[in-house]
């Protein structure tokens, strides 16, 4: 991970697996390893650098992955991206107990150790893995962040154990809204050999001020020459605020959630002023006959090829093809 | 009119296509042909994915595109509600508005009208539908169907037929088909875009052979550019659907497109090209992939069986579609239950359905129809049980099966 330019908010270029990629990065919400709705060789006009991939999606299909053995970009037919292995799903909640991760599958509610983590991890092959870790609420009892805080400090010393030779592993921290234990989460894992620190447990009940607050904390206690990641909804301006902060990698929800809700994503990327729309509600009448594509000059296939009338459109009629246009 | 392959016709009213047959079959009624429209080429036989509101279930432009369909359909009821007629037409007409480059083809309404609404009651005028609600009324007149198609602007429209269903028997199948004789007149009159817009004819007569053929002799003498065959592929028992096809495309002129509406099943499909027909729609593939079910050279592959959890290799090997030369069974497996798996097993379907009226076109153009049709039966069904009708149907244009 090189680093070549810092200010507030710091730009750099990380190399993995040969491939190298520059940061602040996105790295999009996906469905067992792809993009909702979109198939690869959409993907792959989205030039998009690396996709997350999540223990509770990918848990029920342990057998079939070692099985196949290929890993998962081969499986999705993106192979051209790098792939990063959470233990989190971003967008559901499900309550561990304080010693175990539970995680809700499709198959039913599971319990998943450091060594199960990475059994699956070994069958996914993916390119960055986040040591294993269950989300806590931001109020949580004193008692509680206590426990999160030392059985994953405790499951990050499993997984490096079982760490091969061309592994990345990225410790992740947790704690909270409590400074003491996010200050002792983040010492520690920065003294153990990781490539790069996941903040965890962010993108949840957190307030505004307590998320940058506590993000600094653990920034003045880890290591800065590592890259660190954080799992967030990312509004817009809550990412930017983020860079500004210096996270380097950012898995969002954002652009899926707003796909979902039938809304797209305009704001201007230079010259951006507040009068500006963010937001497009493309459920609204006002689009039936608006020829214009969502944003001008916009490179995507949506807004090379559609109009907002006829996203409009499909919106009014549930058309599958929606969440296509949008999510892309 | 004559029918000579390979020279085109030239028709007394206006038409905007030219139709060519290239090769028939010498044995079966079947032929090649190339129906130019004007948006493109289409290579017959043909199948036609159905974009019912302006998009084909999951499946971007590009990718409708990239399978190498020439020709799909939308549908005037549905369109005509969401978005309606006029927001079309100041969209630039359907083709604008959903950005697709190729043909496109309009059903009428009507058939949506009989078959989805409950209330519908047919007088002369047209449809009528009064909502059991609020009592308000709907009406769909042959006038306002070409209309709103007009507006839509597709490359083939459809007439507005009385439609009954196959299953009706008595005076009503004799008066609906006399009607569609008086409403096809009423369909050409209100027609403002021939030079740009073929309207089809559409033969209607039930499972009734002499009503069939009054129909037919009504419709050739309006000298259409092309002509459907329609009220079939309802609940008549198979026998008595090929052989009203079979009479149709008997009388129907050789040097117009013949289009059989709503049909179908991969097997519809071939024993009608033996009968004669050019075109084909269903919403059977795309309906079917969304089920987690594969079309395949033997039938059908239901990928959400557990036998396909640890199958590795992918649909069909001979598919050259981006499902097959990229996925496994078991990751389709794993995906049957879910949007994203009915997406990418509809793109296979499609690119089946297509492969497979390709296949029998080359077929018909290398002179080896016949020996096609027997290889495919036997491949769906290799014990060689083929259903009493394929084998009539078959047999009734030389083609013997046992």
């Amino acid at each position: 991970f090189e680093l070549n330019a810092e200010c507030q908010g710091r730009r750099g270029v990380l190399m993995l697996n040969g491939v190298a990629i520059q940061t602040p990065c996105l790295v999009p919400y996906t469905e067992e390893g792809h993009l909702p709705s979109l198939t690869p060789d959409i993907v792959d006009q989205l030039k998009l650098e690396m996709l997350q991939v999540s223990l509770q999606d990918m848990w029920p299909n342990l057998q079939m992955m070692e099985k196949y053995g290929n890993g998962i970009k081969k499986l999705n037919n993106l192979e051209n991206h790098l792939y990063m292995f959470i233990s989190r799903d971003p967008l559901t909640y499900y309550e561990s107990n304080k010693n175990n991760v539970s995680i809700n599958t499709k198959g039913g509610i599971r319990t998943v150790s450091s060594k199960d983590y990475m059994q699956l991890a070994r069958s996914i092959q993916p390119d960055i893995i986040t040591s294993i870790s269950y989300d806590i609420s931001w109020v949580s009892s004193n008692k509680r962040k206590r426990a999160c805080v030392e059985n994953t400090l405790k499951w990050l010393d499993e997984c490096l154990e079982l760490k091969q030779v061309d592994d990345i592993i990225f410790g992740t921290i947790v704690g909270g809204s409590g400074e003491m234990d996010r200050y002792y989460s983040a010492t520690q894992t920065s003294q153990r050999n990781v490539d790069g620190f996941m903040f965890g447990g962010f993108g949840l009940d957190e307030e505004e001020e307590e998320k940058y607050r506590i993000v600094n904390k653990i920034i003045e206690n880890i290591d800065a020459s590592k890259p660190r990641a954080i799992t967030d909804q990312g509004d817009p301006v809550c990412v930017m605020e983020l860079v500004s902060h210096g996270i380097d990698i950012f898995n969002l929800t954002y652009p899926h959630t707003m796909s979902c809700l039938g809304i797209a994503i305009v704001f201007p990327l230079n010259n951006f002023d507040t009068q500006q729309p963010i937001k497009l509600d493309l459920h609204s009448k006002e689009y039936q006959l608006d020829q214009r594509p969502l944003v001008e000059n916009c490179e995507c296939y949506t807004c090379k090829t559609h109009t907002r009338a006829y996203i409009h459109h499909l919106i009014n009629t549930h058309e599958i093809l929606r969440r296509i246009l949008l999510e892309m | 009119v004559g029918s000579y392959p390979g020279i085109p016709t030239i028709s007394l009213i206006m038409s905007a296509l030219t139709f060519v047959v290239k090769q028939e079959c010498g044995t079966s009624k079947a032929r090649a042909s190339d129906l130019t429209l004007p948006h493109g080429l289409v290579p017959t036989p043909i199948f036609m994915p159905v974009g019912t509101q302006g998009t084909i279930k999951g499946m971007t432009s590009q990718q409708i595109g990239d399978t190498g369909a020439p020709i799909i359909l939308g549908n005037t009821y549905h369109l005509g509600h969401r978005p309606g007629p006029d927001i079309i037409d100041e969209m630039g007409g359907l083709h604008n508005f959903m950005n697709w480059k190729g043909n496109l083809l309009t059903d009428s309404g009507g058939f949506q009208m009989v078959s989805l609404l409950k209330f519908a009651n047919i007088t002369e005028e047209g449809v009528n539908f009064t909502s059991p609600h609020d009592g308000t009324s709907m009406l769909l007149t042959p006038e306002m169907s070409i209309q709103m198609q007009n507006k839509i602007g597709a490359d083939i429209i459809m007439a507005l037929d009385d439609v009954v269903s196959s299953t009706t028997t008595g005076p009503r199948v004799e008066e609906a088909m006399h009607r569609t004789l008086r409403w096809i007149d009423r369909c050409i009159e209100a027609h403002s875009k021939p030079d740009s817009q073929n309207l089809f004819g559409i033969v209607q007569g039930g499972l009734d052979p002499e009503l069939r053929k009054q129909c037919l002799k009504g419709l050739i003498q309006r000298d259409l550019p092309g002509y459907a065959i329609g009220g079939l592929s309802g609940g008549e028992s198979k026998n008595e659907f090929w052989k009203m096809v079979s009479i149709c495309t008997d009388y129907l002129p050789k040097d117009k497109p013949r289009y059989l509406m709503g049909v179908g099943f991969p097997v519809d499909l071939i024993v009608c090209v033996a009968l004669g027909v050019d075109m084909f729609d269903c919403v059977y593939p795309t309906r079917t992939a969304r089920f987690g079910t594969a079309l395949v050279a033997n039938g059908q592959m239901n990928l959400k069986h557990k036998k396909y959890k640890y199958d590795f290799s992918p649909i069909e090997d001979e598919c050259e579609c981006i499902v097959c030369s990229s996925f496994t069974r078991a990751y389709l497996h794993s995906q049957a239950k879910s949007q994203y798996g009915g997406q990418l097993i509809s793109i296979h379907n499609i690119a089946y359905q297509l492969r497979l009226m390709r296949t029998a076109r080359n077929s018909i153009l290398d002179g080896k129809f016949v020996e096609f049709v027997k290889e495919f039966m036997l491949l769906q069904f290799p014990n060689g049980d083929y259903p009493d009708w394929t084998v009539d149907a078959l047999m009734s244009v030389g083609i013997n099966l046992k």
